[in-house]
C-alpha cells in the first residue's frame, strides 16, 4: 500500500496457520473460502473424484471450449486454494477426511441440508474428531425451519429474499441483478459467521457449527421497505423514475437530492434552472422530468460517461457511470490500486482477474491461481497426512481419490 | 460459552448504510459499540427520505423515531462529539485509549484533517485497529470520490447486467452494495482482533467499497478477459438453464420465480402443470432447446401460474424438488412461516419509536448466536454513561461541553437528504 503512513509490517498474514477444508461448490462457500486465502488461510478444496466442483462445468469457458480447468467461473471462485479429490460419501472417504479436519480449523460445506448427516459426518461427528474445528454450513434457507429442504438458486433466492420484489419496472416483471450476485452476497456473509466462529473458538477453546441462510443474507440487506412496513404498515413494490441518463458513449448517474440540486446546476452551467419554480424542489423536478431530461441529457451527450463522472465528482456528487465489463478492466482506478491482477495457468494461460477488495497495511495479499482438480492430492495426503503413494495408488482404483 | 466479542470496544464513525450494517452486527456478537455523531451532522438516516417514522408521526425528535436509523443501529449505544473542536478531539482520543477499534466511512482524507489519522491513533493506543470503510479505497486517483450504493452498483458492472434487454439500465434504489461491504467489514474487523490477540499487533484496514462490489461480477469479467465478451443484460434468465423466470400470479403484483436446472426437473414441472405433453416435446428437450424456446415457454408456464397463488406454486413445485419462491414483500416476509420458525424477525422496543420487529443475522451461531442487545441509541442518549464511565468527566463538565456544542442533545442540523 503507497500510503504517507510509515506502517511497521504485520507479523505474517492475518491468518497464517489456519486451515481450511473447502467442501462447498458453486458460489457462496467457495467465494468464502477464497477470502479466506486472502487473509492468509491454507485453503485446501476437497472435490469429488473426476466431477470436482460444479462451477468447473459453468461458463465461462476460455475460447467457449467446455473444460472442467478452463472455467472462469471456477478460476476465479477458487484462486489460492489446493484441490484434493476425496469421495466423502465412502467410508474410507470419509475416513481420510476426519483426518484432514483433525488437522484443521474450518470446513465450509454446502451440500443440501441433511446430506452431512445421512453420509455420517454431521456436526457432533466431526466435532468428536476435533473440538475446536468451525463448521461453517451455507444453504439457500437454512438447516432449520419448514423450507430447509427447499431447492435455491440465484433466482429463487433473490425472490426469497424480498429483493426481486423491488427491482425492475412497476408495470413490468421484476428483475434480479445480472451474474450471481445474491450467491457473493451469501459468500461474504458465510464468511463474516465464519470468522466470528473462528474468533470464538480461538478465545473458548470450543468450535462450533454456523448456519448460513442465504436468503437471510438478502433479507438482512433490505434498505427501508421493510422498517417502512413495520413502522406504517405499507408494502413497497417497484419503484418509479430512473435516475440515469444516456451520454455519448453510455449512461450515467445523477442523483438530484436537493443538497445536490444546486451543484447540478452549477455543473451544467445552467445556473438559471436553481430557484427555476419547475426544478426549485424535488417534488417538481420529478413532475417535470421530461422537461429537466432535455436540459440534462442535451449537456451529457457532448461527454463521454468519463468526462461526466469526473465533472460531477469535482463538484462533490456522488456520481457514478455505467461500467461495463470492459470499463472495469481498463479503469485507471483499478489500475492504481493493482485489482486486476495478471495470473499464469497451466491450461487457462495467462489472464487478468479480479483481485482482493481490501489491503491491509503491511501485508502483502497473494494472488495466487486456481488449482487442476486434485493438483495437491499427494502434497496433502503423504504430506499432511502421511499416506504412501502406493497407498495413493490403491485409493484411487478405489475411486476415492 | 460468553458472547463472541466481548470486552471488545468499537468507537463508530460510520454512517448511512454499509458501517452501520456492520457494526450493529459487531454489537449483536458482544462489542460494546460506542456510535459518535457530530452534534452538527448527525447519521443522515435519522431524518430520512420517506417519512419512515411510526405512523408516519415524526413527532417533536424525529431524528429519534427513524425508522431506517433504528433498524441498523441496534446493539449500540450513542454519544456525540465535535471532532473539529479541540477539545473534542482530545476527548475522541483519549476514548481511542481505552478502545480496541476504530471503523469509519468517512471520505478518504476527512480523519487525517481532523487530526484523527492512523499514526495520531496509534501514538494513543499503540493496538489500535483503524478500518476504513471507503468508497474507492485510502489510495489510487479516484480516492477521495463520493459514492452511494447506488453509484457503485453503477460503477462495479452490476449496471451493465441488469435491467430488460435493450433498454436503458434501470436505478432501482436497492444500494446492495452498502451491505456486502458491510459484512467484509465485519469479516475483517474480527480477522484483526484475533491477529492482534496473537501479536498485540495495530492494522489499518482499507476496504473499498467499489472493489467489493466489483468482485461480485467476477465471471462477468472473467468473460471478458477470456473472449472478449461484454455480458449485456438478461433480464432473469440463466447462462445455460431454462425455463427461468419471473411469472404472474393471482392478485395485484404477484409474482413466483421459477428455476428449472436440469431435465428431471423439467419433467417435474411438466407434471405438476399437468402437460405431459410438453415432457416429451423435442422442442423443449433438454436445456439448449428449452432456451431457444423461452418465450414460447414462458406464455405457457404464465397462463398456468395466472390463476393460482404464489405461495401454493412455491410449495407444490418444491415437493417436487423444483426450485421456486413466491416473490415476496415486505408483509409476506414478515409473515412467512420458514423465517417465523427460524425466529428470524427480533423485537426491539425503540424508547421514542416503540416496539418494531427487525431482521436480525444471517446466520446462526450454535454456541454464541448473539442477540439484538439494546434498541438503537437516541441521539446522544449515552453521554453520560459514556462520558463518565469511560473518561470520568462529572455532570458540571457535561453540562459545559453541551453548552459549548462540544456535545449535543439535539440535532444542530441535520441534512435533508
Amino acid at each position: 500500500m503507497t500510503n504517507d503512513v510509515t506502517d511497521s509490517p504485520i507479523t505474517g498474514a492475518l491468518l497464517s496457520g489456519v486451515r481450511v477444508l473447502d467442501l462447498s461448490e458453486g458460489v457462496p462457500g467457495p467465494f468464502a473460502a477464497k477470502l479466506l486465502a486472502y487473509l492468509g488461510a491454507e485453503v485446501i478444496k476437497v472435490e469429488h473424484p473426476g466431477r470436482g466442483d460444479a462451477s468447473r462445468r459453468a461458463s465461462p469457458f476460455l475460447d467457449d471450449l467446455p473444460n472442467p480447468e478452463t472455467s472462469g467461473s471456477f478460476l476465479y471462485l477458487n484462486g489460492g486454494k489446493k484441490s484434493v479429490t476425496l469421495d466423502v460419501a465412502t467410508s474410507t472417504g470419509a475416513h481420510v477426511l476426519k483426518q484432514l479436519v483433525k488437522e484443521s480449523q474450518v470446513l465450509i460445506e454446502s451440500y443440501q441440508p441433511g446430506r452431512l448427516e445421512d453420509i455420517g459426518l454431521d456436526y457432533d461427528t466431526l466435532e468428536s474428531v476435533n473440538p475446536a474445528l468451525v463448521l461453517t454450513s451455507v444453504s439457500h434457507f437454512g438447516r432449520t425451519g419448514p423450507y430447509r429442504q427447499y431447492r435455491g438458486g440465484e433466482l429463487v433466492d433473490f425472490a426469497a429474499g424480498g429483493n426481486l420484489n423491488l427491482m425492475g419496472l412497476p408495470e413490468r416483471e421484476p428483475i434480479k441483478f445480472g451474474g450471481n450476485t445474491g450467491q457473493y452476497l451469501g459468500a461474504v456473509s458465510t464468511l463474516s459467521g465464519t470468522m466470528l466462529a473462528l474468533y470464538s473458538a480461538d478465545g473458548a477453546g470450543a468450535g462450533q457449527h454456523v448456519d448460513v441462510s442465504i436468503q437471510e443474507s438478502l433479507v438482512c440487506c433490505h434498505i427501508q421497505d421493510l422498517c417502512n412496513y413495520a413502522y406504517t404498515g405499507e408494502v413497497q413494490g417497484r419503484g418509479h423514475g430512473s435516475m440515469i441518463y444516456p451520454c455519448k458513449d453510455g449512461y450515467v448517474g445523477l442523483t438530484l437530492q436537493q443538497h445536490l440540486w444546486p451543484r447540478v446546476c452549477a455543473m451544467l452551467d445552467m445556473p438559471e434552472l436553481e430557484h427555476d419554480p419547475m426544478f426549485a424542489t424535488f417534488q417538481g423536478r420529478r413532475e417535470n422530468a421530461d422537461l429537466l431530461d432535455v436540459h440534462i441529457i442535451g449537456w451529457m451527450i457532448e461527454r463521454t460517461k468519463e468526462e461526466v463522472y469526473h465533472q460531477a465528482q469535482s463538484y462533490n456528487m456522488p456520481t457514478g457511470y455505467v461500467a461495463t465489463v470492459e470499463d472495469i478492466v481498463k479503469s485507471p482506478q483499478h489500475a492504481a490500486r493493482d485489482f486486476i491482477v495478471e495470473m499464469d495457468h497451466p491450461e487457462a494461460g495467462t489472464l487478468k482477474y479480479p483481485g482482493a477488495p481490501f489491503r491491509i497495511a503491511g501485508v502483502e495479499v497473494e494472488h495466487r491461481r486456481a488449482p487442476l482438480l486434485g493438483e495437491h492430492n499427494a502434497e496433502v495426503l503423504c504430506g499432511l497426512l502421511g499416506y504412501d503413494r502406493s497407498e495413493l495408488v490403491m485409493l484411487r482404483g478405489a475411486g476415492v481419490i | 460459552m460468553s458472547e463472541t466479542l466481548k470486552g471488545v470496544r468499537i468507537l463508530d464513525f460510520s454512517m448511512f448504510l454499509a458501517g452501520p450494517h456492520a457494526t450493529k452486527l459487531l454489537g449483536d456478537m458482544g462489542a460494546q459499540v460506542i456510535k459518535i455523531e457530530a452534534p452538527h451532522h448527525p447519521d443522515a438516516l435519522r431524518v430520512n427520505p420517506r417519512d419512515i417514522y411510526p405512523d408516519r408521526d415524526p413527532g417533536e425528535r424525529p431524528w429519534n423515531r427513524s425508522g431506517m436509523i433504528n433498524e441498523r443501529n441496534r446493539s449500540k449505544l450513542g454519544i456525540t462529539l465535535d471532532l473539529a473542536a479541540p477539545e473534542g478531539r482530545d476527548m475522541f482520543l483519549d476514548l481511542v485509549s481505552v478502545s480496541d477499534v476504530v471503523l469509519e466511512n468517512f471520505r478518504v482524507g476527512v480523519m487525517d484533517r481532523l487530526g484523527v489519522g492512523y499514526d495520531v491513533l496509534k501514538r494513543y493506543n499503540p493496538t489500535i485497529i483503524l478500518a476504513s470503510l471507503s468508497s474507492q479505497g485510502t489510495t489510487g486517483p479516484e480516492r477521495g470520490y463520493r459514492s452511494f450504493g447506488n453509484t457503485l452498483e453503477k460503477l462495479s458492472g452490476l449496471f451493465s447486467l441488469t435491467g430488460y434487454p435493450g433498454e436503458p439500465p434501470y436505478f432501482n434504489g436497492m444500494a446492495f452494495p452498502d451491505p456486502l461491504s458491510g459484512y467484509m467489514g465485519v469479516a475483517l474487523v474480527t480477522a484483526a482482533l484475533r491477529h492482534r490477540r496473537r501479536t498485540g499487533e495495530s492494522m489499518r484496514l482499507d476496504l473499498s467499497q467499489r472493489e467489493m462490489a466489483t468482485a461480485v461480477v467476477g465471471e462477468a469479467i472473467m468473460d471478458f478477459t477470456m473472449n472478449g465478451r461484454v455480458r449485456e443484460p438478461m433480464v432473469n434468465r440463466h447462462t445455460a438453464q431454462a425455463p427461468h423466470g419471473a411469472y404472474p400470479c393471482e392478485g395485484e403484483d404477484r409474482w413466483v420465480a421459477i428455476s428449472v436446472e436440469d431435465d428431471s426437473q423439467w419433467r417435474a414441472l411438466c407434471a405438476e402443470m399437468d402437460r405431459p405433453d410438453l415432457a416429451d416435446d423435442p422442442h423443449f428437450a433438454d436445456a439448449a432447446s428449452r432456451w431457444d424456446n423461452h418465450d414460447e415457454l414462458d406464455a405457457i408456464i404464465a397462463e398456468w401460474t395466472s390463476p393460482l397463488d404464489n405461495y401454493e406454486v412455491m410449495n407444490r413445485l418444491q415437493a417436487r424438488g423444483v426450485p421456486a419462491s413466491v416473490v415476496m414483500n415486505a408483509q409476506d416476509l414478515m409473515s412467512d412461516p420458514h423465517l417465523e420458525s427460524r425466529e428470524f424477525f427480533e423485537l426491539s422496543d425503540d424508547p421514542e419509536a416503540g416496539p418494531h420487529r427487525y431482521y436480525s443475522r444471517p446466520w446462526k451461531l450454535s454456541k454464541t448466536p448473539g442477540a439484538t442487545l439494546y434498541p438503537a441509541p437516541l441521539f446522544a442518549q449515552h453521554n453520560s454513561l459514556i462520558y463518565g464511565e469511560l473518561l470520568g468527566i462529572g455532570d458540571e463538565e457535561m453540562a459545559r461541553l453541551e453548552a459549548e456544542s462540544i456535545t449535543s442533545d439535539i440535532p444542530g442540523n441535520p441534512r435533508a437528504t
